[in-house]
């Protein structure tokens, strides 16, 4: 059984506790508990879809040199590899700038559609009422992923962390949050 | 497949300038991708900062010099 108090980072970055992070609006005593971004295995299918674009390339590659001279096929391939690379990065930061921060105070949802909207929402944790973790298929039951509800009182919105590592965890670490 | 050939072989000049133009073009618009990444990540790393920041900075930055290397290698086309 993992100390959840001692500072640790698993999973490729997913599931950080007590991280050396800051973000914008973080008060002056206030810690970062946890953070944690959805599961890598729910990043595959964008990696698989880059791989499967190179291969395409290969195919045509083999029909486009009659077609192009050398130079064209040249710049057509760095354009493609350009593209590939584009896709990935694009990805990697939506993935990356997606978390769910739990702090001393609050409970934050850090959202990037689409990496350039942005949507921040927050409770404070003494308005937390009700939290649900639920996982169910077979990857999430195999790596241990799935989505936590948090529920507030009153007016403050309610907060999804979805496909997360350890749901349990997460939820022990909000409860232990709450005074 | 030969037809397609000879059309291109026939109008080799036409179909060089198109795909010049067409290179060119997707160069541009690459490079204005790259710089809104660019200004987007820094935007998001002052939102939230992991140690990470300075790798993060620099494949956004590699992503502007492609974008570059690109134009000049359209423009390089015969």
């Amino acid at each position: 059984m993992e100390d959840l108090s001692v500072p640790s980072q698993s999973l490729l970055h997913s599931f950080c506790v007590r991280p050396t992070a800051k973000f914008d609006s973080q008060m002056e005593n206030e810690e970062i508990l946890l953070i944690v971004r959805a599961h890598p295995v729910t990043q595959v299918p964008w990696i698989l879809n880059g791989i499967f674009i190179l291969i395409l390339l290969l195919f045509v590659n083999i029909f486009a040199s009659a077609l192009f001279s050398f130079q064209q096929l040249f710049i057509f391939n760095v354009g493609m590899g350009a593209f590939v690379f584009a896709y990935y990065w694009f990805n990697f930061l939506a993935y990356f700038f997606n978390v769910g921060i739990i702090t001393s105070h609050r409970v934050i949802d850090m959202d990037y559609h689409a990496v350039i909207y942005k949507e921040i929402s927050e409770a404070r944790i003494s308005k937390v009422e009700d939290i649900t973790a639920k996982s169910g298929g077979y990857l999430s039951s195999l790596f241990n992923f799935g989505n936590v509800f948090v529920q507030t009182a009153g007016s403050e919105l309610n907060i999804e962390f979805a496909n997360v590592p350890r749901p349990s965890d997460v939820v022990k670490i909000i409860n232990s949050a709450i005074p | 497949m030969q037809w397609l050939v000879d059309i291109f072989s026939t109008n080799s000049s036409i179909f060089d300038v198109l795909f010049k133009l067409f290179a060119v073009v997707i160069s541009v618009l690459y490079l204005i991708y790259a710089l809104i990444i660019l200004r987007q990540s820094r935007l998001m790393l002052r939102a939230i900062d992991e140690n990470e920041g300075g790798v993060i900075r620099f494949v956004s930055f590699l992503q502007i010099l492609l974008a570059i290397f690109l134009i000049v290698l359209s423009f390089g086309i015969i």
